[in-house]
């Protein structure tokens, strides 16, 4: 039964956004020809189907043997208190964190859950990122920042991880509300902290020096934190890294984050000799140029959050939302087919020639938390 | 979006997917619509290009835009290739007024 009314996709490609959308809209999915030549599904996207087991119920996975096809019948989104899940070493934690938001809005009961393995690496937001900024984005879809939380136990950078954090989650009562956000306002402040794993805690000194050096051409108010871990602490690997935030005088915030560490498990077979790892210096450079580089784009989150913004606005119930976000990304324009593909949402994309941004308008698809109403 | 990708997806299935990652070699960074896709993919499966070597299939596809991979990166981090030099004055000039040191009479301007 409703085998043959499953959603047909192709490909490992926005793994994550499917499966959320899925299971948002409990639309049953089959995705085929997932790496059809190179094994199938990988470890991390085993990981995340087993996440979604864990706080899950009357949901099924059908994987074929070579890993290359899956079905999913979404079920109903529990939550629960004291979970534990070990997100591996191949992606960072980070990964897990923005499914796992969205999906906890939507729980019959808050989620609670600690998070084992890499806690800052160079393809996922770092968790500092998600505290500082993800979080607090939900606040402006009626989402209370009370029960919202994010903390970092441990650290652990790649190859081999060994960090931990705490995510609390609460669920919504029905919806979210629908947000007007077009006002990026002026930057006020700079935030932000730097960490370090293993090695030498000067390093985060040279980092943020490096950092706040190019900020204050622009503006006094700047504070990188420092957060050396040794020990348990400080994971299994030596790494070094820096997440900073602009804050607006409208309450947005822009992030850029950079972690320097040895390279993971995917990458490291490709190149066998230890690479020479980029210098604290050079680092606080990067990562206060990708700032500037948000804070130039003008738009209400940076590009790192356009996806999440645009299916936060089409979960919304049937009020219009309006939001600003600079050139559109890759992964954002994405989000926008598969947002219309499960929620049938059309958003109304309108350039604005004289900012340089882009100003969205879509109606809600009113997407309700049924798992709380049938407790 | 979905349909389309089922359509090149299922036309030729096993090798497309070496043919698949040598079409986006020649770089064109813009999402083809599907049309030009599909056509792409046939003229393409019956070259000699079908026979890539395993390891040059992969190089190919990491070049590939996101767009018409079917096993693109799930990555929600945008990588900017090359970041701009704010220590230029001109450049910098340019995002002075999205700073509160800045104009901000300017700055309400903006937008309007």
């Amino acid at each position: 039964m409703g085998r043959d009314k499953a959603r047909r996709l192709t490909g490992s490609r926005h793994f994550r956004q499917r499966m959320v959308l899925a299971t948002l809209t409990s639309t049953p999915i089959a995705i085929e020809d997932i790496r059809a030549g190179d094994a199938g599904l990988r470890a991390h996207e085993v990981s995340l189907l087993r996440l979604i087991d864990k706080i899950s119920d009357h949901h099924s996975f059908e994987l074929n043997e070579t890993g290359t096809k899956l079905r999913y019948k979404p079920g109903v989104i529990v939550g629960g208190r004291d979970l534990e899940h070990d997100c591996g070493v191949h992606r960072g934690i980070g990964y897990f964190l923005e499914p796992l938001i969205l999906l906890g809005l939507f729980s019959r009961s808050p989620i609670s859950i600690r998070l084992k393995g890499i806690t800052n690496d160079t393809k996922d937001p770092s968790v500092d990122t998600f505290r500082m900024v993800t979080l607090h984005m939900l606040k402006h879809f009626g989402v209370p920042l009370e029960g919202l939380e994010l903390k970092i136990e441990n650290r652990g950078a790649p190859p081999l991880g060994g960090g931990e954090v705490h995510l609390r989650v609460p669920n919504i009562n029905s919806t979210l509300t629908a947000a007007n956000w077009i006002d990026e306002g002026m930057v006020k402040r700079i935030r932000g902290v730097t960490f370090s794993t293993r090695v030498s805690p000067q390093i985060e000194n040279r980092i943020l020096y490096a950092a706040r050096g190019i900020f204050n051409k622009f503006i006094p108010d700047v504070h990188i934190f420092t957060d050396h871990r040794s020990g348990s602490s400080g994971g299994r690997s030596a790494g070094y890294g820096v997440s900073v935030v602009a804050e607006t005088t409208t309450g947005c915030l822009i992030s850029a984050d950079a972690t320097v560490s040895y390279p993971n498990i995917d990458e490291m077979s490709k190149e066998s000799e230890k690479p020479e790892l980029m210098s604290p210096e050079d680092l606080g450079e990067q990562v206060a140029k990708m700032l500037l580089d948000e804070v130039a784009q003008g738009g209400v989150v940076d590009s790192t959050h356009q996806g999440l913004l645009f299916i936060l606005c089409a979960l919304c119930p049937p009020d219009v939302s309006r939001v600003r976000v600079g050139q559109l990304t890759p992964h954002a324009i994405e989000t926008l087919r598969n947002i219309r593909d499960f929620l049938d949402v059309k958003f109304i994309i309108k350039p604005d020639p004289n900012s340089n941004t882009v100003t969205l308008k879509c109606v809600g698809a009113g997407v309700k938390n049924l798992a709380r109403k049938i407790s | 979006e979905c349909s389309d990708e089922d359509v090149s997806g299922n036309e030729d299935s096993g090798d497309d997917h070496v043919s698949e990652g040598s079409i986006s070699s020649d770089g064109s960074g813009e999402a083809p619509d599907s049309a030009v896709d599909t056509n792409r993919v046939e003229e393409d499966s019956s070259d000699e290009e079908i026979f890539i070597p395993k390891g040059q299939k992969k190089q190919a596809k990491n070049e590939l835009p996101s767009f018409d991979d079917v096993d693109a990166e799930d990555y929600s981090k945008f990588f900017k290739a090359e970041l701009n030099d704010w220590s230029d004055e001109d450049l910098a000039k340019s995002i002075r007024d999205r700073f509160v040191t800045g104009d901000w009479s300017k700055a309400s301007l903006r937008g309007r």
